[in-house]
């Protein structure tokens, strides 16, 4: 590991940054996957008594989708960091924030479709506490927003070693 | 590492792409498909017309393959314009993207077959379960996307 040369770190701390997205895309998957699935389930009882199939449980199945766009937000900021001039020797910790923040924002996504599989089944048979479902959805998007304001807060505090800085001045 | 190897090992890394998401997407179209086998066999049973929809909605996860596909191109080309040296991450892209792609065909296969159910049943909502399927699709295409983003910060 000693032996790495420049290219290596940079290489590893790129793979970081995408590791991100994947870890984050997994959780939306499994999210939208539940939530569309139980919106589907809800239409369907809908349809087969007879009821208006609410539009909203759309809504409520494509929350998980916005972890990735933190995760595509990390990954932007993470890339910068490993490419700007001697960010190379943090790769070590550029390739941790990639791995847990993508790991924070997937957890989240995947309880974030549990919780909207439960506000289709709701919304369609009552038709009723659209906004008060959705607050409760925020209120767990919090913590992926958290996830990735924190990350961002730790990687702005990584400063390029003084002696790199000093031989490129 | 010599030239050779790390070509041959970026070049692992872009089918990786294509292969992980073919496995999702099998996954996804054997979900739904035997679900839709399922939903016409109730037809034919009650005597319905069965609806050739269930079809749409089967096929729904093939489209990940495709994505990995342009993936396992965009890093071609990137390792025969001379950036082999950067194997380390055309293999995870491929092998993170290619995971990603294909769970999310996985579970559109699994919402897949819940709408070949109700639509077999109800012949209602078409377009709304269409719409689900679309929001797991943009997971994939997210996941490509991000991928190809990260592929272009690499410069030869």
């Amino acid at each position: 590991m000693l032996n790495m040369t420049q290219q290596t770190m940079i290489e590893i701390g790129q793979a970081g940054a995408f590791m991100s997205v994947f870890f984050a895309s997994i959780g939306s998957t499994l999210g939208t996957g539940i939530a569309g699935a139980a919106a589907v389930g809800a239409w369907k009882k809908c349809y087969s008594q007879e009821k208006p199939a609410p539009f909203q449980l759309a809504i409520f199945a494509g929350t998980p989708l916005s972890q990735i766009i933190y995760a595509l937000i990390m990954m932007i900021l993470i890339n910068k960091k490993v490419l700007e001039v001697g960010g190379f020797q943090n790769w070590h910790f550029c390739l941790a924030v990639g791995i847990l923040c993508g790991i924070g924002l997937g957890v989240n996504a995947w309880f974030m479709g549990i919780a909207a599989a439960k506000c289709c089944d709701s919304f369609a048979d009552t038709n009723k506490g659209f906004t008060n479902n959705l607050m409760v959805i925020g209120i767990m998007e919090t913590v992926a927003l958290f996830v990735m304001v924190f990350a961002i807060i730790l990687l702005n505090t990584v400063k390029v070693p003084g002696i790199v800085e000093a031989v490129v001045k | 590492m010599d030239q050779e190897t790390m070509i041959a090992l970026g070049k692992s890394g872009a089918y990786c792409a294509i292969a992980l998401s073919a496995v999702g997407s099998s996954i996804g179209t054997g979900i739904a498909g035997t679900s839709a086998l399922g939903a016409w066999k109730k037809c034919y049973v009650y005597g319905r017309p069965p609806p050739f929809q269930l079809a749409v909605f089967t096929s729904a996860p093939m489209s990940q393959t495709i994505y990995g596909m342009i993936l396992m191109t965009l890093i071609v080309n990137k390792i025969q314009d001379g950036a082999a040296a950067y194997w380390p991450v055309f293999l995870a892209i491929g092998i993170a993207g290619g995971i990603a792609m294909g769970t999310s065909a996985w579970f559109q296969g699994v919402a897949g077959a819940g709408a070949c159910d109700s639509f077999a049943e109800t012949n209602k909502g078409f377009t709304n379960n269409l719409m689900i399927l679309g929001i797991v699709e943009t997971v994939a295409l997210f996941a490509m996307v991000f991928g190809i983003v990260l592929l272009n910060s690499i410069k030869t």
